[in-house]
């Protein structure tokens, strides 16, 4: 049996990034009821990516302008391309690492991120795709899939570009059926090829970033799909697909894998995706309902899953007040733990769970604390080897900002092992903090603050603090 | 002298008479326990030019399709009469001419991606085109042997898709003494000691990681502290990695796979210079390695095969270089298990493409199917799935 703060500690660190050490104090003895509520409140109050940079942006221009007159024009394009997306990927994770906030609308856009995953360059289409996910993120799964079908960065992706009425190109239909909504096994050969037709002329303007429907690039015929004959556009077949419930089921499955337990549990998945069906695929009702719900704060869901590199990332800096510099570092400590926004390995997202992990990555993962720490400049009786950060290179550039301030703040004032055993609820899942005692040895400092830091940064360094 | 000691110094003997002299430089007359076939894969990630590699100079398409980037019948390294190599192969060119080497030409598989990282997993998964897999098929393999940890290593920071099974995983390190300080903490040791029976999988999963990386780094630690390489690498990083993998397969260290990847092989524009470049940072670190595993009577019972996950265009682009292709040239290096050496099949066909790409003609599959039988002793239904071209025969077993 969990006590109360471990079923709070656990709704926030699946529905968000954790709390801040503020924030934990504040809503720590909330119920679960209020907890539940507020997370709904605060994403309906979450502004869209981008809105905050204009700063930001006038910064990398005058970098590039600098650059343009050095390098060469096309050099300096690229160099442009990336920094601004950098600049986008590192305004997401800032916002999963609020401390005044959960990260519920954020995290969510993560999942759909995974759910349908692109590719792209480019930051204009980049912040178009992330503020469509965004917008829908806890709306109807029919108008977020809608307004996927249409997002140029989606049909830039899956060549719906190159889907012209008298030559069809089948990728964009088959991975919506088979990764987006259905799954495998579900639809036919042949209601691939009919979608694919019933989605040409849906195309864009990739330097406006806008949808275009041509019309005249359309193919008007008809089309047979699911064993029915009519003259359909795409907005026909996606309809057809989401009147089948085995789309609510495989959405509701994934759902589950990736909020719950990466084991499906077929009975709860099957009555949780009869609601959405009939919801209308409201995913504000279906969060609502798995995280209202007592098996949610089984014991079995609890700390067993592996966090994402992001996960990851966004926890300690909203533990640590930290933020990044400069948004390449970032970038590249994803790029060597394996997850970097917008850009998933294939359609199909990341594989997550065990696939996260390897012998190097985990090493790397445990490090992470006292790199950002050591790249903070914080001077701490950490005895790091600094050739052990070599492995991963360009980590070492992190270069982010960090102030623990808060974090001594919740433990001021408490005896020596009382504030021991408040860090280790608010790092660790349920782990008693006995088991822990022998981290003292590796946690002595001059003063009592350093110290309580020391310990801090220790707990991250566990293997435990890579699960929430 | 023992009588097993001594047959084995007179069959290297007499084998360094008939070999040439880059293959002989260095020869140590130590030789190293071993317990059956070992396999390198060296992939060369970003589409290499494989038409530009093993070069068709018999075929006027190639020469109008490639124009100024075009490798002159003069200048290329004869192989025979239809297809020779790049000039800055030579080494390869030397273990050719040893009967050491198969050339596989047009190898790819059905409905191509021209995305490289979509490309490349399927080459890791051995999927289909139309499928996505989350295990690597040198994972699947794993899955299938229960061993240690390291019983296939790959020599870079992270490990690539190829080598995650569903269950077991392959080992990744730059090299042995950087992983060892990383592993080797005062404080990572006191984790381990201290870690407790833990309910959840995942815990026990990641504690058991752990422990297992720093067993197997202290080991490879210590074994390769044991051999060392008996030639000289060029100073690269290839170069390192593989003598890396010289040094732990001379050392004995029980792991059956070994991966090593070189980048930059993306030449869409001023190939000429970038590919040279590329091959030749190649041919210098293969051609050391395969000196090194012969001088230690090791290249019969070692297989490599190099990839790229696809080819290029046939037709050159306006930039002086070449854009994302299909099918490709693969190859496989070992002494006296090659069904065929030389060139197995004909040059690729460039008249018949497909969206101006080369057709397949050897899907890749069927080369896994016959490495995971002849070489890794496995049903390659097992780790391929079923519906797959028949196994090549490229190897004996």
């Amino acid at each position: 049996m969990l006590t109360h703060q471990q079923k709070l500690a656990h709704l926030y660190s699946r529905a968000g990034f954790g709390l801040s050490p503020a924030e934990w104090i504040r809503r720590r003895d909330w119920s679960i009821e209020q907890a539940v509520v507020d997370l709904f409140r605060e994403a309906d109050r979450t502004p869209s990516l981008g809105g905050t940079t204009t700063e930001e942006m006038s910064d990398i221009e005058g970098a590039l302008s600098r650059m343009q007159r050095r390098q060469q024009r096309k050099q300096a394009n690229q160099e442009q391309r990336r920094l601004l997306i950098t600049g986008l990927n590192r305004d997401w994770v800032h916002r999963m690492a609020d401390p005044q906030r959960v990260g519920f609308r954020e995290k969510m856009m993560l999942f759909w991120h995974g759910h349908f995953a692109v590719q792209t360059l480019f930051a204009g289409l980049a912040r178009t795709y992330a503020n469509t996910i965004h917008q829908h993120a806890l709306g109807r799964f029919s108008d977020l899939t809608l307004a996927m079908a249409t997002d140029p960065a989606m049909i830039l992706f899956l060549n719906n570009q190159q889907n012209h009425k008298d030559h069809p190109n089948e990728n964009f239909a088959r991975e919506l059926m088979e990764l987006f909504t259905l799954g495998r096994g579900q639809y036919s050969e042949q209601d691939i090829r009919e979608g694919a037709r019933a989605f040409t002329g849906w195309a864009c303007q990739p330097l406006k970033g806008e949808f275009i429907y041509k019309a005249a690039d359309h193919d008007g015929g008809q089309k047979t799909f699911f064993g029915q004959t009519g003259n359909w556009n795409g907005q026909d077949i996606l309809e057809m697909i989401l009147n089948r419930p085995e789309s609510a089921r495989f959405v509701t499955r994934k759902i589950y894998r990736y909020f719950v337990h990466d084991t499906p549990d077929e009975a709860r998945i099957e009555s949780l995706s009869i609601r959405f069906f009939q919801s209308g695929y409201d995913i504000t009702s279906l969060m609502k309902e798995i995280f209202l719900s007592d098996w949610f704060y089984d014991l079995a869901n609890v700390g067993n899953r592996i966090k994402s590199p992001v996960e990851l990332i966004a926890g300690l800096l909203k533990s640590f007040h930290g933020s990044f510099d400069d948004p390449t570092a970032l970038a590249m400590g994803q790029s060597a733990l394996g997850q970097v926004l917008f850009f998933p390995p294939s359609v199909a997202g990341w594989h997550g769970g065990k696939s996260w992990i390897d012998n190097q990555r985990l090493l790397l993962r445990l490090q992470l604390p006292m790199i950002l720490f050591e790249a903070a400049n914080v001077d701490l009786p950490l005895p790091g080897d600094p050739e052990a950060v070599d492995q991963m290179a360009a980590i070492r550039r992190l270069k982010a900002d960090v102030d623990p301030q808060s974090l001594l703040a919740m433990v001021h004032g408490l005896p020596m092992q009382e504030a021991r055993n408040q860090l280790i609820a608010y790092f660790l899942p349920h782990q008693p903090p006995d088991e822990l005692d022998w981290i003292n040895a590796y946690a002595r400092a001059a003063d009592p603050t350093r110290q309580m830091l020391t310990f801090a940064i220790r707990l991250c360094g566990l293997p435990s603090y890579q699960l929430a | 002298m023992k009588r097993r000691q001594f047959i084995r110094l007179s069959s290297l003997a007499s084998a360094s008479l008939t070999v040439p002299g880059i293959f002989r430089r260095g020869q140590t007359l130590l030789s190293a326990h071993q317990s059956g076939k070992r396999l390198i894969i060296i992939q060369l990630t970003g589409g290499n030019d494989g038409l530009n590699t093993m070069i068709p100079y018999s075929d006027d398409t190639y020469f109008k399709a490639r124009g100024k980037l075009a490798i002159r019948r003069q200048d290329a390294l004869y192989g025979h009469d239809l297809q020779g190599f790049h000039p800055a192969l030579s080494g390869l060119k030397s273990i050719y001419d040893q009967g050491w080497l198969s050339i596989v030409n047009s190898v790819g598989y059905p409905e191509p991606n021209l995305s490289h990282f979509r490309s490349m997993d399927i080459w890791h998964t051995g999927s289909d085109a139309r499928d996505y897999l989350a295990s690597g098929w040198l994972g699947r393999w794993l899955d299938q042997h229960p061993g240690r940890p390291h019983e296939a290593i790959q020599v870079d920071q992270a490990l690539a898709l190829a080598l995650k099974g569903d269950h077991r995983q392959g080992f990744a390190l730059r090299n042995p003494q950087a992983l060892n300080r990383a592993a080797k903490s005062p404080f990572l040791d006191a984790v381990t000691a201290h870690r407790h029976a833990h309910e959840e999988d995942m815990a026990s999963y990641l504690y058991q990681t752990l422990a297992e990386t720093q067993e197997s780094a202290a080991w490879l630690l210590e074994k390769s502290k044991t051999h060392s390489a008996s030639t000289s690498y060029p100073a690269t990083q290839l170069g390192k990695d593989l003598r890396t993998i010289a040094e732990l397969i001379t050392a004995d260290s029980d792991t059956r796979i070994y991966y090593a990847s070189l980048t930059g092989f993306d030449t869409h524009v001023n190939q000429a210079n970038r590919h040279e470049r590329m091959l030749r940072q190649y041919d210098e670190a293969v051609t050391a390695l395969v000196r090194d595993l012969k001088a230690h009577d090791l290249l019969t019972d070692t297989l490599i095969m190099t990839f790229s996950e696809f080819g290029r265009r046939v037709q050159a682009n306006g930039s002086g270089g070449t854009d994302h292709g299909t099918a490709s040239v693969l190859w496989l290096i070992n002494e006296g298990h090659l069904v065929k050496p030389g060139f197995v099949n004909a040059p690729p066909d460039l008249i018949h493409l497909q969206d101006e790409n080369m057709v397949f003609e050897v899907d890749f599959r069927s080369i896994y199917a016959d490495i995971l039988r002849s070489w890794l002793d496995t049903d390659p239904q097992i780790i391929l799935g079923t519906g797959h071209p028949p196994i090549a025969r490229l190897l004996i077993a």
